[in-house]
């Protein structure tokens, strides 16, 4: 028995021969380790102090510098980066479980279950995101937890709309009514044969919701909403070194770039993903 | 006298569409399939021929009777048992495939489903399967895009009667396919029809195929029946205007070979 | 001098592993108001061979080499200011899929009208005029008012209507179908050959019928051609190759259609349709 050429593997496939694709993920796997390898063993912690060393240019001894504080600049943008990194991916899952779930029943069961949990979404996206998180850190105490459930619990809005789509239209799939055909039940047509093909849609949703999630934690620690000081995430060092703007712009632009460049890579791989999964340009299909 | 296999009594079927008025796209049809025998049914787009298969089928709500056997059945109460004895063959055999399923994974799922078989008797019962549609070996470990589309036709028959139905619809099952495939795939359906017994409901707009394979002809219009009897006699001497202007409508040359190879009188 | 002269047509495409020869030194001649109709499976490089006529297939990717001299113009070559002044006004095509033949955007009028508009610089009142004319000639019922309708509005075959109607709307010289009548149901499709019957007698007009069908291009067409894997294996009169076909893979293909067999008895599949590698 020959093994076949699965539509996956010939997805990987063109996604491999996507030079900008590759280069995101390579970039992001270099941002990935220096983020978690870095501080440890960086002779520095992120909030070791040296007021006799406050502002420093780039050196041997620092790398990128120091803050106002005597902190190492560099340490503190790696660990920065731990945070950005760790908030997009919670917040993304949080998005995910509850988005997809959401989304594939109300798509599948369709009619009006659908209506209401649709007009639902519609209600909750309509609501100012901004005031909403600002009245949850007012109303609890400022954790990264906190953030991490904001944030999802905006994200998942998008999410179930998307998979409700798509889940709408390959219910009208021939392949679909084959299932039911064949007696099998809801739950498994659901679940193996329906989102198994919308898994596709949502990895490059996810690779492009990521960017949104981190600039938008960049931005509410960038208000002082998000991550406390001594604690680091990009937004919250951009905050810091937009203050240093005039006299010491690295601390400003080292924490850009770190982001810049993660957001670039990510864009890159979620474009290139949706390139390679997209049938249409599939050479395997005759 | 033993009952026809399959038997349907005034069946209707009315989608309704909100404020406007509804619309009846079966309307009161009634035709019966002995064992063993396939019945064409022919019309053009809008007759409501898919829609009558899909009724049978319990995929949509309808009014009327259904009888498998001479027993009546409700799709209701029986489920996913019915579900094994009448089974369907779809038009485009790449979207009735499950494109991330490998063929031998869309054959063990019926098996595994339906009556829970170890692993042995249903390898057994799917190389079976295999055998009879002209499949390979090795076709098991592939994907539905690495075939072509006569090929993938043969894995949709393959998992339509892996369960051993006692009755299949066949929706258009040949007309996407190029002429020498579609000649394969009739016979194959022949092999079936005298190997298996099989009764089938077989669905085309292709006069020329219908008169190959149909023991007994129906015709349909805006969702009525109408006429019906045997195979000969409606495609050579059809009584309704409409049949009579289908007829009419084949090429020259199919008319005129067809009267040619007709089974002496 | 033939209208149209095909010489060595070989249309290429590279593929990941190779290439694929779509059309293989294909040469054939169609007279003024001559009715030729090409056949062939999928695959064969029919509708390939004359899309790349009309400058619609892409080079690169795809490597065309020979010549197609349209009235002494070599459309493979020409200048493509030359090429659309000959494309749309004196060569026409109509296409398969009727649903998205037409831009869904566009009143029908506006569509059939634009032709005209384009070609012979009518102005807009003119244009509509005729274009109701258009109409009213390839038998849209009530033409002067449905004109104005969407093409979402109208059924398939009257929207292949309106396709023709657009394509013959310039007088063209040759008519190209694409498979015009293999998405119609039966009696719709026998209206569409009939119409085009007519007005090719009609007009004088040359026509190249593409279809898988042998026997709807028999219906329609003077002359027949066979196409397979790229080549074009048959091509004479279609009372002659329908009786007595010169190619073993044309009389296989004949062979193996239901009519010609009693019911139920077993389709004889030909060798030469067999597809390497067993069933297919």
């Amino acid at each position: 028995m020959s093994r076949g050429y699965s539509l996956r593997r010939d997805a990987l496939r063109r996604l491999l021969r996507n030079r900008m694709a590759v280069m995101g993920f390579v970039l992001l796997l270099l941002m990935g380790t220096a983020c978690v390898a870095g501080p440890w063993i960086s002779p520095y912690r992120y909030n070791e102090q040296d007021l006799f060393n406050t502002n420093a240019p780039p050196g041997r001894e620092h790398w990128l510098g120091t803050d106002e504080l005597g902190r190492d600049l560099l340490t503190r943008v790696l660990v920065g980066g731990r945070i950005s990194f760790a908030v997009a991916f919670a917040a993304t899952s949080v998005s995910l479980i509850i988005g997809v779930t959401y989304g594939a029943v109300s798509g599948y069961v369709g009619g009006r279950t659908d209506d209401v949990m649709m007009r639902i979404v519609d209600v909750l996206m309509a609501l100012p995101f901004t005031l909403f998180v600002i009245l949850l850190i007012s109303i609890f105490e400022r954790s990264i937890f906190l953030l991490f459930a904001a944030i999802g619990a905006v994200e998942w809005l998008t999410m179930a709309r998307i998979v409700r789509g798509q889940v709408l239209g390959l219910r009208q799939q021939e392949f679909i009514e084959a299932c039911q055909v064949l007696g099998y039940g809801q739950p498994r047509i659901l679940f193996r044969h329906l989102l198994p093909n919308v898994l596709g849609t949502i990895m490059i949703y996810v690779t492009l919701t990521i960017p949104g999630v981190m600039l938008t934690e960049a931005f509410l620690s960038f208000l002082g909403l998000g991550v406390q000081p001594p604690m680091s995430s990009w937004g919250s060092l951009l905050k810091d070194g937009v203050a240093q703007m005039e006299d010491h712009p690295l601390q400003m632009i080292a924490p850009g770039l770190a982001l810049s460049l993660t957001l670039f890579a990510l864009n890159f791989l979620g474009d290139g993903l949706r390139d390679a999964l997209d049938p249409r340009r599939s050479e395997a299909r005759r | 006298m033993t009952p026809p296999l399959l038997e349907i009594q005034e069946l209707r079927v009315t989608f309704r569409q909100g404020r406007r008025p509804p619309v009846e796209a079966v309307r009161g049809v009634s035709l019966e399939i002995a064992a063993g025998k396939t019945l064409g049914l022919v019309g053009e787009s809008g007759c409501g021929k898919t829609t009558l298969s899909r009724a049978v089928l319990g995929l949509l709500p309808c009014q009327g009777r259904i009888a498998l056997r001479g027993e009546e059945i409700s799709w209701r109460k029986g489920g996913q048992e019915l579900r094994r004895r009448v089974q369907l063959i779809f038009q485009d055999p790449y979207a009735s495939l499950n494109p991330r399923f490998t063929v031998e994974q869309t054959l063990h799922e019926p098996l595994w489903v339906h009556l829970r078989l170890p692993r042995a008797q249903r390898s057994e019962q799917i190389q079976r399967i295999l055998d009879l549609t002209g499949l390979s070996r090795a076709s098991l470990g592939k994907y539905p895009h690495e075939f072509s589309g006569g090929q993938r036709q043969r894995i949709a028959i393959a998992r339509a009667l892996v369960l051993e139905p006692e009755f299949v619809i066949a929706d258009e099952p040949v007309s996407a396919l190029d002429v020498s495939i579609q000649a394969q795939i009739l016979n194959l359906l022949q092999d079936m029809k005298t190997e298996l017994g099989l009764t089938m409901l077989f669905i085309s707009h292709d006069l020329a195929v219908v008169r190959h394979v149909a023991d007994t002809v129906a015709v349909m219009q805006q969702g009525q029946l109408v006429e019906s009897g045997p195979a000969e006699q409606v495609l050579h001497a059809p009584r309704h205007a409409y049949t009579q202007r289908l007829l009419a409508a084949m090429p020259r040359w199919t008319r005129t070979q067809s009267s040619a190879s007709a089974p002496p009188a | 001098m033939s209208l149209l002269s095909v010489e060595n047509l070989s249309v290429t495409f590279p593929l990941r592993e190779g290439i694929c020869q779509a059309v293989r030194e294909v040469s054939f001649s169609l007279e003024r108001g001559e009715t030729l109709g090409i056949v062939g499976e999928s695959g064969s490089g029919k509708s390939v061979c004359v899309s790349s006529l009309m400058g619609l297939v892409p080079r690169p990717p795809a490597e065309i080499s020979g010549r197609a001299l349209f009235d002494g113009v070599d459309l493979l070559s020409c200048r493509p200011k030359a090429l659309r002044q000959i494309r749309g006004r004196r060569i026409a095509m109509i296409f398969q899929d009727p649903m998205t033949s037409l831009n869904p955007y566009m009143r029908v009028v506006d569509q059939v009208a634009e032709p005209l508009r384009l070609h012979r610089r009518l102005r807009p009142r003119e244009a509509r005029h005729q274009a109701i004319a258009a109409l009213e000639a390839v038998g849209i019922p009530d033409a002067a008012r449905r004109a104005g309708s969407w093409p979402h509005e109208f059924s398939g075959g009257m929207r292949q209507r309106v396709m023709i109607a657009m394509a013959m709307i310039t007088q063209p010289e040759l008519l190209i179908a694409d498979e015009p009548t293999t998405a119609l149901d039966v009696t719709v499709q026998r209206q569409i050959l009939d119409l085009i019957r007519t007005l090719q007698r009609e007009r004088g007009m040359a026509v190249i019928f593409i279809s898988h069908d042998l026997a709807v291009v028999a219906d329609v067409c003077r002359n027949l051609a066979v196409m397979r894997d790229g080549l074009m294996v048959e091509h004479g009169p279609a009372s002659r190759v329908m009786t007595h076909p010169g190619h073993p893979y044309t009389r296989a293909l004949l062979e193996c259609h239901p009519a010609l067999h009693p019911p139920g008895e077993k389709l004889r599949i030909p060798p030469e349709l067999m597809v390497a590698g067993g069933p297919a």
